[in-house]
Parts: structure tokens; C-alpha cells; sequence
């Protein structure tokens, strides 16, 4: 197993699992495959955090709306939240879902001889955006499907050509919006 | 039971909400919340709490660097880490940096409340926290 498939397993498995235990959503397929197209299509809504140590890739989720509706109402259980601050919590409630499901993930990837797996803040990215693959950079994509709809799981790297909005770490902007 | 005075330090106002509604329905006192490393030690400074609950992941500085600098200014101090973070060597780490307990996240009620009242009672025995750093450091390098 490749050390891709490792963390690609690892992601799906811990999803399954905080879905399920957190939310009663059960995933009901799960694919993945290591991109060879020329660009990259991150999701309306995009969660991304930069996993360190000797993972050293970057990892976006996009959650399909009825899902971000979904955690976010269980999420904020118990309090009020104001019509001025929906925006926030849902970015906050998604930012919270991806940040738990790595953490944990942190624990089945960590590797003896290497140091702690590092991770990021989550950063939202809001708005389709499409990266577009330069010499270096490698995507691999993974899609869960639920019956609330779909995560779609990025991994980018290596970490160092990008910035932790996906952007490329160098003067020249590829980014095309 | 004697009210606790809490500080809640994590970026995620999502669950700083969440934490501050469930502590204070157990029946402690939430005084302060704070997003980043550096922020909580300012606000420790002020606030003086009784316990911290602690996230590792924030702008600007951890929550481990921030346990140890507000454990070396005052070594009295009660953290708690509530964290997503499942390694082991994550674990030790916060507490050789003066950690009490450690909660994992997705957090639940009677986990949370269980690890405030042991950090509230008793304090981590920091020998033998070493020790079994240093017997896994060992058995990396062999």
C-alpha cells in the first residue's frame, strides 16, 4: 500500500466514522483515484488544512450543501444563532468536521520514527476554484458518497509549492477563478 | 459542588460556543474564551481561572507552546487539552508541557467533566510522564 492509499484510507475510514457516530449519516460508496487531468475543481465551499510531519501534503474537503446543513444544525444545538451570524458558524461548523476527522486520522498515520504530524487551522475557501497542475504538483481525489450527498476529498502536494489556500507558493499566481 | 471558574481557548467559535453551554449546564462558570495561543496567555494573566480547557491547533501559537508558557509563569496552573489530535506522541507532549488531562474531540458531556474534576484533584505525576517519553524514545531509536 502506497503511502496515498494510506492516507486516503485512513481519511475515508475516519469520515465514515464521525459522520456516522456524529450525525447518522452512512456512506454509502467511496472511490478514489490519482488525477492525471491537468487541473483541479475544488467544491463551491472548500475546507482546507496542511497536514505536516511525514504527511507533508495539503488536504481539502467539500461537503454538499444538505451535509454543511446538516452538521451545522447539529453543531449548533443548544444555543441561537443570529441571522447575521449563519455565515460564520456554518463555515465554522465544516471548518470544525474536517479539523476533527484529520486529527484523528493524525493518530493512524503517525509514524514511529518520524516527529508529530503537524496540522493547520482550516481555512474556507469560498467559490469554485480550479487549480491548474504545474510540473511538480500531484492531486488525488476521493468522493464519499452519503445519502446527503457527497464529500469530495483532495490531497495536493507536496505542501511547500502551495500556501494554505491552495495557491501556488510562487510569484507567478496559476490560480484561474 | 464548588464552582469552577473556566477558560475556554480554542479558534473554532463554533466550539467555544458548544464547550461554554455545556460547562455551564454541568455547573461550572465559563469567565473568559480566548482564539489563539497568545491571546489565552493574556487573558490567564487577567482572569486568573481555575482551569483551562485547551486546543492544540490555533493561529499564531499552539496550545502546547501556550500550556508551557502559561505552566512556566504559573506552575499551578490547571489545563486541560480538548483537541481533535489522536497521536500518542501529541498526548505526551501536552503533557510534558504541564498538561492534566486530555480530552479528544468530538467531545462528550461526562468526558469533559470527568477531566476537569481529576485536574482539579490531583496533578499529573511529571516523572513518570518523562519516563515513558523517554522509554519510547528509546525504543525509536533501537
Amino acid at each position: 500500500m502506497t503511502q496515498i492509499d494510506r492516507i486516503m484510507s485512513s481519511i475515508a475510514c475516519r469520515t465514515r466514522e464521525y459522520l456516522g457516530a456524529e450525525f447518522g449519516v452512512t456512506i454509502t460508496a467511496a472511490n478514489a483515484h490519482c488525477s492525471e487531468s491537468d487541473q483541479l475543481t475544488l467544491p463551491r465551499m472548500t475546507t482546507v488544512i496542511a497536514l505536516g510531519g511525514n504527511i507533508n501534503m495539503l488536504v481539502a474537503f467539500g461537503f454538499d450543501e444538505r451535509l454543511i446543513d446538516l452538521i451545522f444544525d447539529k453543531m449548533t444545538e443548544g444555543f441561537e444563532v443570529g441571522e447575521d451570524e449563519v455565515a460564520m458558524y456554518r463555515e465554522a461548523a465544516t471548518g470544525e468536521a474536517v479539523n476533527t476527522i484529520l486529527g484523528h486520522c493524525t493518530s493512524d498515520l503517525a509514524d514511529d520514527a518520524g516527529g508529530v504530524i503537524t496540522m493547520t487551522p482550516p481555512v474556507i475557501l469560498e467559490g469554485v476554484k480550479t487549480i491548474r497542475r504545474m510540473k511538480d504538483a500531484s492531486f488525488y481525489t476521493q468522493n464519499l458518497d452519503s445519502m446527503f450527498g457527497q464529500v469530495t476529498v483532495n490531497l495536493v502536494g507536496p505542501r511547500m509549492i502551495f500556501d494554505n489556500h491552495l495557491d501556488y507558493a510562487t510569484q507567478e499566481n496559476h490560480e484561474h477563478r | 459542588m464548588s464552582t469552577v471558574d473556566i477558560m475556554i481557548v480554542d479558534d473554532s467559535p463554533i466550539i467555544r460556543q458548544k464547550l461554554t453551554v455545556m460547562l455551564e449546564q454541568i455547573g461550572y462558570r465559563v469567565v473568559q474564551t480566548a482564539a489563539t495561543g497568545k491571546e489565552a496567555i493574556a487573558a490567564y494573566r487577567s482572569q486568573r481561572p481555575d482551569l483551562v480547557t485547551m486546543d492544540i491547533t490555533m493561529p499564531d501559537m499552539n496550545g502546547i507552546e501556550a500550556t508551557r508558557a502559561i505552566i512556566g509563569e504559573f506552575p499551578d496552573a490547571k489545563i486541560v487539552m480538548v483537541t481533535s489530535h489522536g497521536q500518542e506522541k501529541m498526548v505526551l507532549e501536552a503533557l510534558k508541557a504541564g498538561a492534566k488531562g486530555y480530552v479528544i474531540k468530538p467531545f462528550q458531556p461526562h468526558v469533559v467533566y470527568e477531566a476537569i474534576q481529576k485536574a482539579c484533584r490531583r496533578t499529573v505525576d511529571q516523572a513518570k510522564v518523562q519516563a515513558i517519553i523517554e522509554q519510547r524514545t528509546n525504543t525509536t531509536e533501537s
